[in-house]
């Protein structure tokens, strides 16, 4: 059985006035297995965003049905939603989303004490996590005393300090320089070689590139699948370009 | 750009950020209306009794508020524009010069100026005529409230609030012209610093609030609480402010060092979040809290001097007509006393005739000594009352013998076993009696001691019988009693011109009326509340105000923080109830403080009441239960309309 099953999802957002439909998620279908690192790929509008939001329990489902180990994410109550996303997802965003009023170390742990975990726990679970991620410098600054890719860090290690199923990144690198970028996907490639699933949203060909599959999303379906195979990084790279190509200038109809 | 447009873009502007603009437009026009107020009451009562009382409170109230409307709508303008920036750097941004946007937020202010004054000068002149119905009825003045616009006040009040206008615009401009652009645009999102507590600032705060406090509660007498008074609201306001500041941050702080206390779900947003809108908001909450104590001291106050006034009158009036007569002889107060009673039997008489006489003196330190472990006073008075004079005036028959007298205080009983005066020492003989008190003495600001001896040994005292004393002659009667007083004070002319003169003597004597009295100390104290109520109202006025636009700004600036918080995990019950939490805690500190502040002022304000009119004990805890009761009542329901346009922002869109 896969860790994420997908099946038959749809999206459909009416206009506040008249009846005007629009279909931002037509009929998709997919599984990631245990210990994948997947991107999804798409141009904006493509309806990506809107589908990690909906991965994420923040959006609800028009119809179809979504399976994270056998639990159906459609089903969950209002009120077991936060505890839910608290225990089986992490998150990582474009904007970070740190709070200021944090300094990094309770920014990490804020999950934790919403889960009421004990401080004696916090301190075993922060530890390691400190040392894989290279944030032992900046670990009792505050965000607005660090660079973007220090905050990215930060968020990382929020994200995967409840041990969760699934790490759920939007653009993670989005808002960072190139140095920072590389050293975020290094990091992930690292966190994902120890077993921790990821699914990443990007629009950045050299992130999808580090990726192990990468699915394309065009106006609402999933549009094509890649795998990298045994490809080096650089050759997937090459191959995710030569398809983007092709899917923004023919919408894949070879002339 | 051409007239019409910026017209109608400050127009717009207005309108669509009637979230700011409307609470604004409020205060102003309450400011407008109660300066209109102040000054047209003076105006209106011009040549009625007691007028000129109230016309120097009103001068008195002018000038409060005029000090307090500029400062106040400074603060409220800054914050309207602060809010802003964003909107003009995107005007400059879209392409509009620097001068244009000046001109249209100077079109702004000058739109909402005129908005204020015609709808503050309406409503001022519509309330006026109730403002002085009750300001007459405060003052038992009878007479139908005259009523006219006053042009004068109109004119002055124009004055005082266009040279408001001129500064905020002055400022507004300023604000435009120093940023550039971007800056506008990213004025909001300036990143914040963790906030520092100072341990100096905290102990110079911790410092003044408690010798403040101190100060009031050991403050020995009136003239001292008069003196001090000033002297300890400075170092409370001082303590409120350093320690809103700093005190409580570094509370806070201490908290969040207590990993197992911080690590709690409960307390772990709570309180970094608080430490930051500590930082935000100290001095605005220390804004709330001195004003809110003033609120709370001044109506206290005000109201306990004025249903005092009765009891007050009747105390210090004991008869509806009373002449004091100081340094007569004997046989002079006995020619007095007869031509008295004559011109009353001429004139039909009177309910009531007493007469008694009278000796009193400031207490020398040494004497003062004896007493001070009772009493902890620099300043005392000593009334020596004859036998005779205390068993006719409480109608009693008591004896004492040589060594003998009777001690009490003008309020209180006195315990003690004997007292030396002028060199010698008395018993103090411990019976029932009933004190009696000179009427003149319950005007004296100090502390007086009644000493009742035998008529014979007034001597001891080195008091002369003959011409030391003083006398006092009261009446009472009906409606006829002008007409009889106005006699005697004839005869006693012709009368006191025929005494002897004495060598060194400066013999004199004064009449006074009872309703005369009561008519003037009325409008003094009717003023007096009425200022206090006005200027409790003004007050009142600033707080909600300033809770308002708090919560709003707050509510900007926590949404971000609550959607963050919402994707990482919380759900919307923990969200309500940390925003809960906050807002509680920030919004009743300065309450709970303000109360704090009363309770400590209480020594010191008594003392000073009993100076001007003492209302029983009892009586200013009843006012201050229910004036409390009351400004609970009125916040908590601020509270409870601000929170909820709080909680509509964070909730927005989430």
């Amino acid at each position: 059985m896969s860790l994420l099953e997908v099946k038959r999802c749809k999206k459909t957002y009416t206009a506040r006035f008249g009846n005007q439909q629009v279909h931002a998620l037509k009929n998709i279908n997919f599984s990631v297995e245990e210990g994948e690192y997947v991107a999804i790929m798409g141009e904006s509008g493509s309806g990506k965003t809107t589908l990690l939001n909906i991965l994420a329990t923040l959006d609800k489902l028009s119809g179809g049905e979504i399976l994270l180990n056998g639990n159906d994410l459609t089903k969950l109550k209002e009120k077991d939603m936060a505890a839910f996303r608290r225990e089986n997802l992490g998150f990582v965003f474009q904007d970070f989303n740190l709070l200021d009023t944090f300094n990094n170390k309770d920014n990490i742990l804020l999950p934790l004490v919403l889960s009421k975990k004990s401080v004696k726990e916090m301190n075993e679970r922060i530890k390691p996590l400190t040392k894989k991620l290279a944030i032992e410098d900046i670990i009792n600054k505050y965000p607005y005393e660090c660079s973007g890719g220090q905050k990215q860090r930060i968020a990382v290690a929020r994200a995967l300090i409840t041990k969760p199923q699934i790490v759920l990144a939007d653009e993670p690198t989005g808002a960072l320089d190139s140095k920072s970028t590389d050293s975020l996907l290094e990091m992930f490639e690292e966190v994902n070689k120890d077993g921790q699933t990821i699914l990443m949203v990007t629009h950045s060909v050299k992130a999808a590139s580090h990726a192990k599959r990468v699915m394309f999303i065009k106006d609402g379906e999933i549009f094509y699948q890649l795998y990298r195979g045994s490809l080096t990084t650089e050759k997937f790279y090459q191959k995710i370009s030569d398809t983007l190509t092709i899917l923004t200038s023919g919408g894949g109809e070879i002339e | 750009m051409n007239k019409p447009i910026l017209f109608k873009l400050a127009r717009q502007n207005i309108k669509k950020n009637s979230r700011y603009t409307f609470p604004y437009i409020l205060t102003c026009i309450g400011t407008i209306m109660m300066t209109y107020n102040v000054s047209a009451i003076r105006d209106n009562i011009e040549g009625m009794w007691g007028a000129q009382y109230i016309q120097s409170y009103m001068v008195i109230g002018l000038m409060v508020i005029a000090i307090f409307s500029v400062v106040f709508l400074l603060y409220t303008n800054r914050f309207v524009i602060n809010q802003r920036q964003k909107e003009l750097g995107l005007y400059t941004v879209l392409g509009m010069e620097k001068s244009h946007v000046c001109m249209m937020v100077i079109l702004e202010s000058c739109l909402m100026f005129l908005l204020s004054l015609i709808i503050g000068l309406f409503l001022g002149i519509l309330f006026n005529k109730a403002m002085l119905m009750l300001l007459f009825k405060l003052m038992h003045v009878s007479q139908a409230a005259r009523f006219s616009i006053s042009i004068q006040s109109i004119i002055s009040t124009t004055a005082i609030f266009g040279t408001i206008l001129c500064i905020t615009i002055f400022s507004n401009v300023i604000n435009v012209v120093r940023k550039n652009p971007i800056d506008l645009i990213h004025a909001q999102n300036e990143g914040e610093k963790e906030p520092k507590s100072n341990i100096l600032i905290t102990l110079i705060g911790l410092i003044s609030l408690i010798s403040g406090y101190y100060m009031a509660v050991t403050v020995k007498d009136v003239i001292n609480a008069v003196l001090l008074f000033f002297v300890a609201v400075f170092l409370v306001i001082i303590g409120t402010y350093c320690l809103f500041t700093s005190g409580s941050i570094a509370f806070l702080k201490l908290l969040k060092k207590n990993k197992h206390y911080y690590y709690k779900s409960k307390h772990f947003v709570s309180l970094s979040g608080l430490i930051y809108r500590m930082k935000q908001n100290a001095v605005g909450l220390g804004n709330i809290c001195i004003l809110s104590t003033m609120v709370l001291v001044i109506l206290n106050s005000t109201l306990t001097i004025y249903l005092g006034v009765d009891r007050n009158i009747r105390n210090r009036y004991p008869n509806d007509y009373g002449y004091y007569f100081r340094n007569y002889s004997a046989n002079e107060r006995e020619s007095i006393y007869s031509t008295i009673e004559n011109e009353i039997e001429k004139n039909g008489g009177v309910d009531n005739l007493v007469s008694y006489t009278f000796y009193d003196y400031l207490m020398e330190s040494d004497e003062i000594q004896t007493l001070n472990h009772l009493f902890n006073e620099e300043y005392l008075g000593i009334t020596v009352l004859p036998l005779s004079s205390f068993n006719k005036m409480t109608n009693q028959s008591i004896s004492l013998s040589e060594n003998e007298i009777l001690l009490y205080e003008k309020y209180h009983s006195v315990n003690l076993q004997e007292l030396t005066l002028r060199g010698k020492t008395f018993q103090v003989k411990d019976i029932r009696y009933t004190p009696f008190v000179v009427g003149r003495d319950y005007a004296d600001i100090s502390s007086t001691y009644y000493v009742v001896i035998d008529d014979s040994q007034l001597d001891s005292l080195n008091i002369n019988k003959d011409t030391d004393l003083s006398y006092y002659i009261g009446m009472d009667s009906g409606e006829s009693l002008g007409k009889t007083v106005d006699s005697i004070t004839q005869s006693l002319i012709t009368l006191t011109e025929n005494f002897e003169e004495r060598e060194g003597s400066n013999s004199w004597y004064y009449g006074e009326d009872k309703e005369v009295n009561r008519e003037d100390v009325m409008a003094l104290y009717g003023g007096f509340l009425f200022l206090g109520i006005f200027l409790g109202s003004l007050f009142m006025m600033a707080t909600v105000l300033i809770i308002y636009y708090k919560q709003i700004t707050e509510g900007f600036q926590d949404k971000k923080r609550f959607e963050i918080l919402q994707k990482v995990g919380m759900d919307r019950k923990e969200v309500k109830q940390t925003i809960n939490d906050q807002v509680l805690m920030v919004f009743f500190l300065p309450l709970l403080t303000a109360i704090i502040h009363t309770c400590f002022a209480y020594p010191m304000v008594k003392k000073i009441l009993s100076a001007i009119a003492l209302g029983s004990v009892q009586q200013y805890f009843l006012c201050a239960l229910i004036i409390t009761f009351c400004f609970v009542l009125i916040y908590a329901c601020i509270y409870k309309l601000t929170a909820h346009a709080y909680i509509k922002i964070v909730e927005e869109k989430i």
